[in-house]
């Protein structure tokens, strides 16, 4: 089966400052994939090299089998990008953020899923208003909206929940769960909220230096739920270990 | 006051060490700069012309004290107002420290004084009268000093400014409905070009284009540079906010399934079909005239604008997409 993303040997950086080093990671198809990692780790220049935001300096990346750097339109069809939101277009409302998306992947209009997120968002007053008037919690409502637009097979959320409303980041968990349990998408999110890793994904990885030290999966997570220190004390062991490696071993 | 303002001053001179270090040209350019303009300064205050101004300015005190004051007063009171905008919102707010308001409130008035010291020193030693010299340095300090007593306690009515949207409409709402349309993105930077047209902006132009109208033009004259005024600064803000938004589109749209084509016409259509509305509003303007000769070259000067945006428009738009990483 072709996984949703295929990562082999990514490297990028800024300049002479590489930030990801020989990274390889597979996301299988309707998976929820969690990436970890300190700050400065290198998830976003990750993120952004899947995006196409980052020319990688070496490396492949495929989405469901097809190479981004080769067939970039074809790939894009199938990516839901969560952009930044202070990256957002200040002079333009929700509507058209939504409307030009839309067109730039070919719909028509707003797939059912997106629109019961946009009333579980409780968004639709703010359509009609400039997106420099939004608060964080809003433009963060946005960009999850425009990734999820058209049901992509591969979405790509940095830090979604940071902002959210309590109600507002439950619809989303659930809605991208569901997405994922049916088969119709998968995820990776880039995040800090262990909890939400620990209920939700279905793997996870710790990035650390510009490479994936440790990957849990399924049922390790499941695991951990269970246990006293949980996914917390799993990620505090995994980067000891990789920086102490005489006293781990 | 001096160890309270320490570090705002050290975070200031920090930065502009770090600029300086990044940034090679600015580094070595920077001492030639400042004695290109210093060398300016003083073969600018040793022409007849200034001394000549300085003298006709040392007979009328009283006027120049007022001035002086005026000038300083509403300075202060501006800049303070900024300022104070600009230390509650630094990093640096939340420190145990006082803030240090007079400080930097103080040092544009002082910049000015000695550049205008500076001036008078050279006009000094190249044929100044030291009596002229002191009748015009004498009012200009105490107008200046009590000119920022009054601008440091002058409370103008603070307005409230809001966010750029203010000056752009909504276009098009439609409750409930949405479809699916690159053309928004042409709005970008229709509503771009409002922002920077706001009267705000523009009026500032107006003053400068009045100012600089002899004192005997006709009020129909007056209304034409008026009218010519804003016609150029809305065409050359268009062509800005086409180059803008290409570059901060192109970046937003990265990881959509968009082409190059699709992008360039809906970005740069709406702003060229305004562009050529401007153009033909000028060229009617002209026409009212009645000088054919007059209306053909600015037939031929919109023509050659007009191209100049489009070509323009799609140069930035192919930059701003190569800089992408695919597609």
């Amino acid at each position: 089966m072709t996984a949703a993303l295929s990562v082999q040997g990514l490297s990028a950086g800024y300049g002479a400052h590489r930030v990801l080093s020989e990274l390889s990671l597979e996301i299988g198809s309707g998976q929820w994939f969690a990436l970890l990692g300190p700050n400065g780790a290198g998830k976003t220049t990750l993120l952004h090299c899947i995006g196409g935001l980052l020319a990688p300096q070496s490396g492949q990346i495929t989405v469901s089998g097809i190479p981004l750097q080769g067939r970039a339109l074809e790939a894009k069809r199938l990516l839901g990008f969560g952009c930044a939101p202070e990256r957002l277009p200040d002079l333009l409302t929700g509507r058209q953020c939504l409307e030009i998306h839309a067109a730039a992947k070919q719909l028509r209009t707003l797939d059912e899923g997106t629109s019961s997120l946009v009333r579980a968002f409780e968004f639709e007053p703010l359509l009609d208003r400039f997106v420099d008037t939004y608060s964080t919690g809003s433009r963060q409502k946005l960009a999850v909206l425009l990734a999820l637009l058209g049901e992509p097979a591969l979405i790509v959320l940095d830090e979604a929940f940071n902002g959210l409303d309590p109600a507002s980041a439950l619809a989303l968990k659930r809605q991208l769960r569901e997405r994922v349990a049916g088969g119709r998408s998968s995820v990776l999110l880039a995040t800090h909220a262990l909890d939400v890793v620990e209920r939700y994904a279905d793997r996870a990885a710790l990035l650390l230096g510009g490479r994936l030290v440790h990957t849990w999966e399924a049922q390790e997570l499941a695991a951990l739920r269970g246990s006293a220190a949980g996914l917390e004390g799993a990620v505090a062991a995994a980067a000891a270990a990789t920086a102490n490696p005489s006293s781990a071993a | 006051m001096g160890t309270h303002s320490t570090p705002h001053a050290q975070a200031r001179r920090l930065q502009w060490r770090n600029v300086l270090a990044r940034h090679a040209l600015l580094r070595w350019s920077c001492a030639p700069l400042a004695a290109a303009l210093l060398a300016a300064l003083g073969w600018g205050a040793s022409r007849p012309g200034w001394i000549t101004l300085l003298r006709g300015c040392a007979v009328h005190p009283l006027l120049l004290a007022v001035l002086a004051l005026a000038l300083t007063a509403a300075g202060t009171s501006r800049h303070k107002r900024r300022v104070q905008g600009r230390l509650a919102l630094s990093w640096l707010a939340a420190l145990p420290i006082e803030t240090p308001l007079l400080h930097e409130v103080a040092r544009l008035p002082l910049a000015v004084g000695a550049l205008v010291l500076a001036a008078i020193g050279v006009a000094l030693s190249t044929g100044l009268p030291s009596a002229d010299a002191g009748g015009v340095l004498l009012p200009l300090a105490i107008g200046a000093g009590i000119g920022f007593v009054t601008g440091w306690y002058w409370r103008r009515a603070e307005r409230e400014l809001g966010p750029g949207s203010w000056y752009a409409s909504v276009r098009r709402a439609r409750a409930g409905t949405l479809r699916a349309s690159l053309r928004p993105l042409g709005y970008w930077a229709l509503a771009r070009t409002r922002v920077w047209g706001r009267p705000r902006v523009t009026a500032r132009q107006v003053l400068v284009v009045l100012l600089g109208l002899p004192m005997a033009t006709p009020g129909a004259q007056a209304l034409a540079a008026v009218a010519a005024t804003l016609i150029v600064w809305h065409l050359l803000a268009l062509l800005a906010a086409v180059v803008r938004v290409a570059f901060a589109a192109a970046w937003w749209m990265a990881p959509t399934p968009t082409r190059l084509g699709r992008f360039t016409a809906a970005l740069v259509h709406l702003a060229w079909l305004r562009q050529l509305a401007a153009c033909v509003l000028a060229l009617a303007a002209l026409a009212a005239f009645g000088r054919p000769a007059l209306l053909h070259r600015g037939a031929a000067l919109a023509g050659a604008w007009l191209t100049l945006c489009v070509i323009s428009g799609a140069t930035a738009c192919a930059i701003a997409w190569r800089r992408r990483a695919h597609g």
